[in-house]
């Protein structure tokens, strides 16, 4: 029953974020993409009450923390209603194909086939932990004995455990797993609901079936279950398919601000991903009517306020850590070599490689627009920042290489696919 | 078609993948590292340990967890969420101040040689679990 009730906490997000996902800002969106949306604001303003409420010491319950969600309810907004261009052919076999692809990953984590370390070192405990606080357990994080789980690391994850943990009375560290195949659901969702109006219902559900086989495979390969990657993937594909296929929309720039500010509040390499979308979209991207101040702005006010929030709240909780940038040390620029062959042994080579080829033969085939130059940009900055990283860290960078590479490079990836879905002839919102 | 080759290549690799990872049954593993990666699976002895001791130890008790791995002691956190868990270092002798006064003291390939507790059982293959003396 703890499983069903944990479970039920976490699929039952998008009904948490519908009553933002409902607004009338997002009316030109598909029923699908509000979903998909609904998914990430649903995570999203749990983790913003769990903040809110951890800062004015006020202890969590459920329904305090559907406090948001109730508000905006009172806020007029409408249904989500289909409105396709014409009648198109239900696409049974995508469908089938991406039921199939998700049994797979759900049978893989369920089974415990994909369970990550951090998941049992920290992720789990952090959730566990928080959820018998009914608060961000600052005592936990600052306590010196558990300085390796990192204080000020965006808590995002753990708020979605605590939340899980509150409805079910109980951690349950099985179900807990299952988050894997759900968060990849949502991006394929979220994917397919963008990208349905540009490129039609079929073209976009395959699309939706190829970014999920994408995520399954390098998911269970890398060890992903249970661990924050899943959701980062969704708030990723969020802001990044509002950006491809609805950019020129208030509605689309809106969708990508709650995925970049889920992104931020979801692991650190967040706010990169953040700050490379944000720039590469004011440089490169399809603003149409608006300036390119306007569009920064309205992308980059939310994630920036998100992480501005939680840094005020470790400062003054005494847990700032990585984000002190205190472990960096001088750029070793003499350790490139190391840093690019390591990266290629553990990323490229071996069934990666598959992943990589797909991609690859799918940009040379598809020779995509200029528009594609935005999703490869961001994917370019976050292989550059990789390769910063492991050239700035303490001592020799082929051990912290073959732990995290392999799963950074995820998001770049995802980048470069989406870079591949491009519609030939701009987007339909 | 590009697509669907795609589509195919993968989900053939996932389905390896997951087939990698230990025979293909229906029902649910025996912990959430059964399956896992060599490494993580290498911890599951000691999540059965864990799994031993939680009845056996009070809930609300201080329980000194001593190990040869100190990351360990973040498994114990999480797998015994009831108990007050403290890392103790040492694989042997009296326990350290740095666990203070703890109620109970798992070891697990770690002994205890100390005369404020006394042993209440054993788990095998490398395990014990001790009380303090009142």
């Amino acid at each position: 029953m703890t499983g069903w009730l944990f479970g039920s906490a976490l699929a039952g997000l998008p009904l948490v974020g519908y009553p933002f996902a409902r607004l009338r800002v997002f009316s030109t969106l598909t029923p699908a993409a509000r979903w998909g949306l609904a998914s990430g604001a649903g995570s999203l303003a749990l983790c913003v009450s769990m903040l809110l409420t951890t800062a004015l010491h006020v202890r969590w319950s459920v329904w305090l923390l559907l406090l948001p969600s109730a508000a905006a309810m009172l806020v007029p907004g409408d249904r989500f209603r289909d409105r396709p261009a014409g009648p198109e052919p239900r696409p049974a076999l995508a469908l089938a194909a991406l039921a199939s692809i998700l049994g797979v990953v759900a049978y893989a984590a369920g089974t415990a086939r994909a369970t990550a370390a951090d998941f049992v070192l920290f992720w789990g405990t952090k959730g566990e932990r928080f959820a018998r606080a009914r608060a961000i357990d600052v005592g936990f994080l600052r306590d010196p004995l558990h300085y390796l789980i990192h204080p000020d690391y965006p808590p995002l994850v753990p708020g979605l455990y605590a939340w899980g943990t509150l409805i079910a009375g109980r951690f349950a560290w099985r179900t807990a797993l299952l988050s894997f195949p759900l968060f990849v659901a949502f991006a394929a969702i979220t994917l397919y609901g963008f990208a349905r109006p540009a490129l039609g219902r079929r073209v976009a559900l395959e699309n939706a079936c190829l970014l999920a086989v994408l995520l399954g495979f390098l998911g269970v390969a890398n060890m992903v279950a249970g661990d924050a990657e899943p959701e980062l993937f969704l708030f990723e594909v969020l802001a990044l398919a509002a950006l491809v296929f609805a950019g020129r929309s208030a509605a689309g720039l809106a969708a990508a601000a709650v995925g970049l500010a889920g992104a931020v509040l979801t692991k650190v390499e967040g706010t990169v991903f953040a700050v490379l979308v944000v720039g590469a979209y004011t440089v490169l991207g399809d603003s149409a009517s608006r300036s390119r101040a306007r569009t920064m702005a309205v992308m980059g006010l939310p994630p920036a306020a998100a992480l501005v929030s939680w840094l005020l709240f470790c400062r003054q909780n005494g847990l700032l850590d990585i984000f002190r940038l205190g472990a960096r040390t001088r750029l070793t620029p003499g350790e490139l070599p190391i840093v690019v062959r390591e990266l290629v042994r553990y990323d490229l080579f071996g069934p990666r490689l598959a992943a990589w080829a797909v991609v690859g033969a799918l940009l040379i085939a598809r020779r995509p627009p200029r528009a594609a130059v935005f999703p490869l940009a961001v994917a370019a900055g976050f292989l550059g920042f990789m390769v910063y990283m492991y050239l700035s860290g303490k001592g020799d960078p082929t051990l912290w290489i073959q732990w995290s590479a392999a799963r950074l490079s995820m998001t770049p990836l995802v980048c470069c696919l989406i870079a591949t879905m491009q519609p030939a002839a701009g987007d339909l919102y | 078609m590009l697509r669907w080759i795609g589509v195919a290549v993968l989900f053939v690799l996932l389905c390896a993948e997951v087939a990698a990872h230990g025979p293909l049954r229906l029902e649910a593993p025996r912990t959430i590292l059964s399956n896992a990666a060599r490494v993580q699976k290498e911890t599951e002895p000691y999540f059965l340990f864990l799994r031993w001791v939680a009845p056996r130890v009070p809930p609300g008790a201080r329980l000194a967890i001593r190990t040869p791995a100190y990351l360990w002691y973040f498994v114990a956190l999480g797998q015994l969420p009831d108990q007050i868990v403290v890392p103790a270092t040492g694989e042997r002798g009296p326990l350290s101040p740095d666990a203070g006064d703890a109620d109970w003291v798992a070891c697990y390939f770690a002994n205890l040689d100390d005369p404020r507790y006394r042993r209440v059982a054993s788990y095998v293959p490398n395990g014990s679990l001790y009380q303090r003396l009142r």
